[in-house]
């Protein structure tokens, strides 16, 4: 433990069967100058109290587990230094969402969003495993690769003010996963989503404040994706009052 | 969520605009005294305040707009690629940079 100096933590603690609202606790605790933020909270859990309440895993940036709220700002926990921050340092839960308990969230409404959007890729006629496999070119796979990034951390949803205000919006995650299907090149189900897209709180409810973009930790952008998926939407409305769709 | 605020808050810049510009439309119709002493109380160092706020706040808005408006344009819109991100941002600080000087020229009587 060497080079070791002292920082307070004060964490979010809320036990729904014990309290009302949630409360605060400060913690006192030794940190390491090559710590992440995950690792004061690990080593609270740990080493102080056994009784707080957070999720992690890979410690990586890849499982999106360990997004919090570290001054007022979403984090993914692992990736953010501790050195970063002064001598005391606020930990909440993600902003908008309910909580379950301390640091912990409800996710459920958050993977219904990301189902919605049919996340898969939809064919008309299903290959046969003796047809052969379904090719993409370099090129291809660029034009989508970038939205297919997310780790599903949810950071976007609680730095949208839109979500904030409208807890029903289909969110900058979500958005972004339909319209990396629709730029897939295997992909026929563009006219679905687009009608999803089309609905009342999708992509036209997002006002454009770039913030999902902004705090995402693997550079995902997407307020690009809503935006983009908003032209294509309308693009696709005025070319079936053109072209008529066929019937299913 | 404090550059997203900040733009919010430029909305009571324009508001403030607004209601000047009424006031001195108003005046140019009260006559030529009323429309003197407007152009007076304008030079007065708190208006010059408010309007060079007003400037900062415009710039502000326009160069979030160029930082934004390049990534929202889709990879391609039917065989139409868009021209990459750079590309968009130039055409765009150009644009701006035309029409200001045009603008410009019109007021100082250069041109028209």
């Amino acid at each position: 433990m060497s080079d070791a100096k002292t920082m307070k933590l004060v964490i979010t603690r809320f036990d729904p069967d014990v309290d009302a609202v949630p409360r605060t606790q400060e913690y006192e605790i030794p940190v390491q100058p090559d710590w992440k933020v995950l690792d004061a909270v690990n080593f609270i859990k740990d080493e102080v109290d056994g009784t707080l309440s957070h999720r992690w895993s890979c410690r990586m940036a890849v499982c999106g587990s360990c997004g919090m709220m570290v001054n007022g700002e979403p984090k993914l926990t692992c990736k953010v230094a501790l050195s970063d921050y002064g001598d005391e340092l606020l930990i909440e839960p993600l902003a908008n969402f309910p909580v379950v308990r301390d640091l912990v969230v409800e996710m459920e409404g958050f993977m219904d969003k990301f189902k919605s959007v049919k996340p898969w890729i939809i064919t008309a006629k299903e290959m046969a495993a003796e047809e052969g496999t379904n090719r993409q070119s370099p090129a291809e796979l660029e034009v989508f690769k970038q939205f297919s990034m997310c780790i599903n951390c949810m950071l976007c949803y609680s730095a949208c003010p839109v979500v904030a205000n409208e807890p029903e919006f289909l969110g900058p995650a979500a958005i972004a996963l339909g319209h990396r299907y629709n730029m897939d090149s295997r992909d026929e189900g563009q006219a679905e989503r687009n009608e999803i897209f089309r609905g009342e709180g999708t992509v036209f409810s997002c006002s454009y404040a770039n913030e999902c973009s902004e705090v995402c930790p693997k550079n995902v952008d997407p307020a690009a994706a809503v935006n983009q998926a908003k032209l294509n939407a309308v693009i696709d409305w005025a070319t079936g009052l053109v072209i008529p769709r066929k019937g299913p | 969520m404090r550059l997203y605020t900040l733009f919010g808050a430029t909305g009571i810049v324009y508001l403030l605009v607004g209601f000047v510009a009424l006031r001195v439309v108003w005046n140019l119709g009260e006559g030529p005294e009323a429309w003197a002493a407007v152009l007076e109380q304008l030079e007065n160092p708190i208006y010059i305040a408010f309007h060079a706020l007003a400037l900062v706040s415009v710039v502000f808005v326009a160069v979030r707009f160029f930082r934004l408006f390049p990534k929202a344009q889709p990879a391609f819109i039917g065989p139409v690629v868009p021209p990459p991100r750079p590309i968009l941002h130039a055409m765009l600080y150009a644009a701006w940079i035309g029409i200001t000087v045009v603008l410009s020229a019109i007021l100082a009587g250069v041109i028209f």
